[in-house]
């Protein structure tokens, strides 16, 4: 994959630009530019490399860098369902739109905002450097116009959901972000969710850290255009006692990349993901989680469902890494797959790496086609065959959406998902 | 836990009980490989050309690869130049036809280890093809294996003898290319043991051979070739042994293994080289390639392997499973102590509808050893109704060892049903707490719990095997409880 650096450097003195014109402080522009030599040097990551052996960003990368510079323009936005009363922070094509977003005000001087009009609060360039190491998060880092910034002091609990909302209509290249910081004992539900109605090429960011005793609900939902590329990499930090739920969705994307680790730093964290990906006509869904036990006496539970069907290519890799000073780590992970039609593809790999012995770990995977036992107990109750198959490929991917916190999210999400199965289904039979 | 540290101190100390060299004159190359040494190599093998042309082949095929690094094995850079490519035991003209002709010094080397030749073959009813660094000393039973047909032989009268069918099937299953370490064995491989056996014949007895390094600085690179031919049987021992020494030595063995329709390869090992001592120094650098390769239909695969010794292990026996219901198993117990790192695994390729595979892998590490099953599941969309199951369970002892998993599965076929789970745990204290109460030793109660955790591999061996190994597994653990 050759780079053209002219074309990203272009772009970045574009951003610096814009960066001026929009008065934010100057610690920016050398963290901006460090960045984007640190991922020239490595480039977009390829099939050579372990963490990459199933997927190929080439297409990506020619588009990223055929487009990097252009300026996105606004066409029909799709904003998805939101709660009346929960928070939300609307970007259209990287950009943040206030005239979208619900005002938003936080009890003790927490935030929840747009990143771009917060750059002069204390704190905002650990926002921007703490990037974590994954392969396009310098990418992002260098190019990104605007994300969003959740913060919660300590001891507050926000009732309210926070919905991110990143919508595309332009085939332009996107670098969202988001920050989330929970205090001791804050508690907090965020949602970010990507969108789109063009083929845009997006790579996100998020940063998440937990402070002690901390609650953090966070969902991914991914429902990008069928051409679009979404390449994601989260970093979430659990600290003393604090428990995260994660939920993590992919329905659209031609190529869609997610980057989980989460790091138990504190003994007593707990996490619990719930991933679910639906890969059909030739789309290209790839799940990495990284689960590394630090502390002691930290938890961990996963479970991924994917759903292959046409000529669809699912990937999952899960790494439960217990480090030595974890004792009594209890990790779980299970990974189930369906393949509903000859041409689809999964390729799965859970991983264990274990250097404390006093520990509880456990992984499964299955790969199959619809349960034949089950099936014939549904014809025997006189469920046609057609229904019977959808009724099982139905329940199989609810188990992940029933997990999102927010009712009128689960519902919308619940129906997209039931109407692609049922058009997965119907595949099947004809 | 409660264990009596000194006790464990004292166990875990424990030398090696099979390190000894057996003082026999021996024919060696000096230190060197190039193109010349093949030659005299092939030469004094009394090769046919067409050996040596592959042989060649091979080295230049080896001089543009790189050793690999994926595995997760943390080895000292090898130097090849400073290894020996041949040694022998003196006066080859005059082989022993018998055992009384055998040196009497090599059947004391036998006897130290436990496995009185002569009377084992005619108790057990085995025929040992045994190989003493390199060159094949002793043959017995071969009366009893020309009346079934069977070809039991050592690599080298194989190719003076039936060069047709070395040239048929040599490298049809791994071919020098595959990798790195086999195509130096390619290269140099020094001798090994050749089967065949004949259509619908159930080879009369189990054949075994025993692998022993025993010359200083000498690599050994044994080459095995089994076919099984259409309707046959075969069950296949190999164990090994090796003396104490301080510098690492190198062995990059292949084994390939054919099975026509219907045919049947039982192939059982027992690793028992030694592992290096309690600081890590010395050990055995351990590089195998094994694949079977099912060709036929319904025919059938079984690797069961047993990996005790070795400072490094990298090895994968592998299964190809071309033939419509063919088979693939593997059943694998690796134990890990002090500074040991293993590396193993197994390769299912289904690539014949309806064939189905097994894998059950066991991995126990203690000390500040790494211990890694690393697997390939690979479903191919001509595989209908392919069938996987796979379980990798891992025990751990001591807060200093590690153990990993990494099992690839790459699935193409919606009628295909891949299975995969593991778990990695100590031994469980309240298991330990009921046979202690129960009047059970410490040490006891965690070789009964251990040989509990390997008993669905163990009993996938031999008979004579499961009982060495589960000599081998209570001394390889001695007292590694923590």
């Amino acid at each position: 994959m050759n780079l053209d650096p002219n074309n990203y450097r272009a772009a970045l003195a574009n951003t610096l630009k814009q960066d001026a014109d929009a008065g934010h402080p100057e610690w920016l522009l050398p963290i901006r530019n460090e960045a984007l030599e640190k991922f020239l040097k490595q480039g977009f990551p390829h099939n050579k490399l372990e963490n990459w052996r199933y997927t190929n960003l080439a297409p990506m990368s020619e588009r990223s860098n055929a487009s990097v510079a252009q300026p996105a323009a606004v066409g029909d936005v799709i904003v998805p369902v939101t709660d009346s009363d929960s928070l939300t922070l609307v970007f259209v094509n990287g950009m943040f739109s206030s005239q979208k977003s619900s005002s938003t005000s936080v009890p003790a001087k927490g935030i929840v905002s747009n990143m771009a009009a917060q750059l002069d609060t204390d704190g905002a360039e650990d926002w921007l450097r703490n990037s974590g190491d994954s392969d396009l998060a310098q990418l992002n880092l260098a190019m990104t116009n605007d994300g969003a910034v959740v913060q919660i002091p300590d001891n507050i609990e926000l009732a309210q959901t926070i919905h991110i909302i990143f919508t595309n209509t332009a085939e332009a290249n996107v670098f969202p972000r988001v920050i989330i910081r929970l205090g001791r004992n804050a508690k907090a539900t965020v949602i970010e969710h990507h969108i789109s109605n063009a083929a845009c090429v997006s790579t996100a960011v998020t940063n998440i850290s937990c402070g002690e005793g901390s609650r953090l609900n966070y969902q991914k939902l991914q429902e990008e255009h069928a051409r679009s590329f979404h390449v994601a990499a989260q970093t979430i930090k659990l600290a003393k006692d604090s428990h995260c739920d994660i939920v993590n969705i992919d329905l659209g994307a031609a190529i869609a990349r997610n980057d989980l680790r989460i790091l138990l730093q504190g003994s007593g964290a707990e996490v619990g993901v719930n991933g679910l990906f639906l890969v059909d006509g030739e789309r290209h869904a790839d799940n990495h989680l990284h689960l590394e036990h630090q502390a002691a006496h930290t938890r961990s539970r996963a479970h991924y469902a994917g759903v292959m069907a046409n000529k669809g290519r699912g990937v999952f890799n899960g790494m439960i890494h217990v480090l030595q000073a974890a004792q009594k780590t209890d990790a779980a992970l299970n990974n189930k797959n369906l393949l509903l039609t000859q041409g689809a593809e999964i390729d799965t790999k859970p991983e264990l790496e274990i250097y404390a012995d006093d520990v509880k770990c456990a992984h499964g995977s299955t790969t199959g086609q619809l349960d034949a036992a089950s099936l014939f107990y549904l014809r025997t109750r006189g469920v046609p065959q057609q229904v019977a198959r959808n009724m099982l490929v139905q329940a199989f991917a609810v188990e992940v959406v029933q997990q999102l916190a927010n009712e009128s999210l689960r519902e919308y999400i619940q129906n997209s998902v039931e109407q692609r199965l049922n058009e997965l289904v119907a595949v099947i039979e004809t | 836990m409660s264990t009596n540290e000194t006790d464990i101190e004292e166990l875990v100390a424990k030398k090696y009980k099979h390190g000894f060299i057996t003082d026999i004159e021996s024919e060696t190359f000096e230190p060197g490989l190039d193109e010349d040494v093949i030659r005299r190599l092939s030469k004094l093998k009394g090769e046919p050309q067409f050996m040596l042309d592959w042989r060649l082949k091979s080295f230049a095929i080896w001089q543009k690869m790189r050793q690999p690094n994926w595995a997760k094995l943390n080895i000292e850079p090898i130097d090849y130049q400073s290894i020996s490519y041949y040694s022998a035991p003196k006066s080859p003209d005059d082989a022993p036809k018998s055992l009384d002709e055998v040196d009497p010094k090599l059947l004391e080397t036998y006897e130290k280890l436990g496995i009185p030749l002569h009377e084992r073959a005619k108790l057990a009813g085995v025929a040992v093809d045994a190989v003493f660094d390199s060159v094949s000393v002793a043959t017995t039973f071969k009366g009893k294996l020309n009346d079934a047909g069977v070809i039991f032989c050592s690599f080298s009268d194989a190719v003076k003898e039936h060069p047709e069918l070395i040239e048929k099937y040599l490298g049809t299953v791994v071919p020098p290319r595959d990798n790195y370490f086999a195509a130096l064995n390619s290269a140099v491989f020094s001798d090994g043991s050749f089967v065949y056996i004949p259509k619908g014949v159930r080879c009369p007895m189990e054949l075994s051979t025993y692998f022993r390094i025993n010359a200083a600085n000498t690599g050994q690179f044994e080459r095995t070739l089994i076919i099984a031919a259409e309707g046959s049987h075969v069950s296949y021992l190999e164990g090994c042994t090796a003396p104490q020494r301080d510098e690492n030595q190198l062995h990059a063995a292949v084994v390939e293994l054919i099975t026509e329709q219907d045919a049947v390869i039982k192939y059982s090992t027992v690793q028992n080289w030694y592992p290096g001592d309690e600081e890590g120094k010395g050990g055995i650098y351990n590089f195998v390639t094994k694949r079977g390769d099912c060709r036929g239909a319904r025919s059938k695969i079984s690797w069961t392997q047993v990996e005790a010794g070795s400072a490094v292990t990298w090895k994968y026996p592998s299964c190809v499973l071309r033939g419509e219901g063919s088979v693939g198993e593997f059943y694998s117990v690796a134990v890990t102590n002090n500074y040991q790192q293993a590396d193993t695994g197994t390769k299912m390729i289904h690539i014949g509808a309806n064939t189905r595979s097994t894998i059950i892998a066991k991995g126990i590490s203690a000390g500040k050893a790494q211990n890694a099953y690393r697997g390939l599941v690979k479903i191919f969309p001509t595989a209908k109704n392919a069938r996987n199951y796979t379980q990798c369970d891992s025990l751990l002892m001591g807060d200093q060892c590690g153990a990993h998993t990494f099992p690839y599965m790459e699935v193409k076929e919606p009628s295909a049903i891949v299975e995969h789970e593991a778990t990695t745990s100590k031994i469980a204290e309240d298991q330990l707490f009921y046979c202690r109460q129960r009047g059970l030793s410490e040490e006891d109660a965690v070789n009964m719990i251990v040989n509990g955790f390997c008993k669905d591999v163990f009993r996938e061996l031999p008979m004579e095997f499961a009982v060495e190994a589960q000599a081998l597994m209570n001394v390889s653990l001695e007292g590694a409880v923590g």
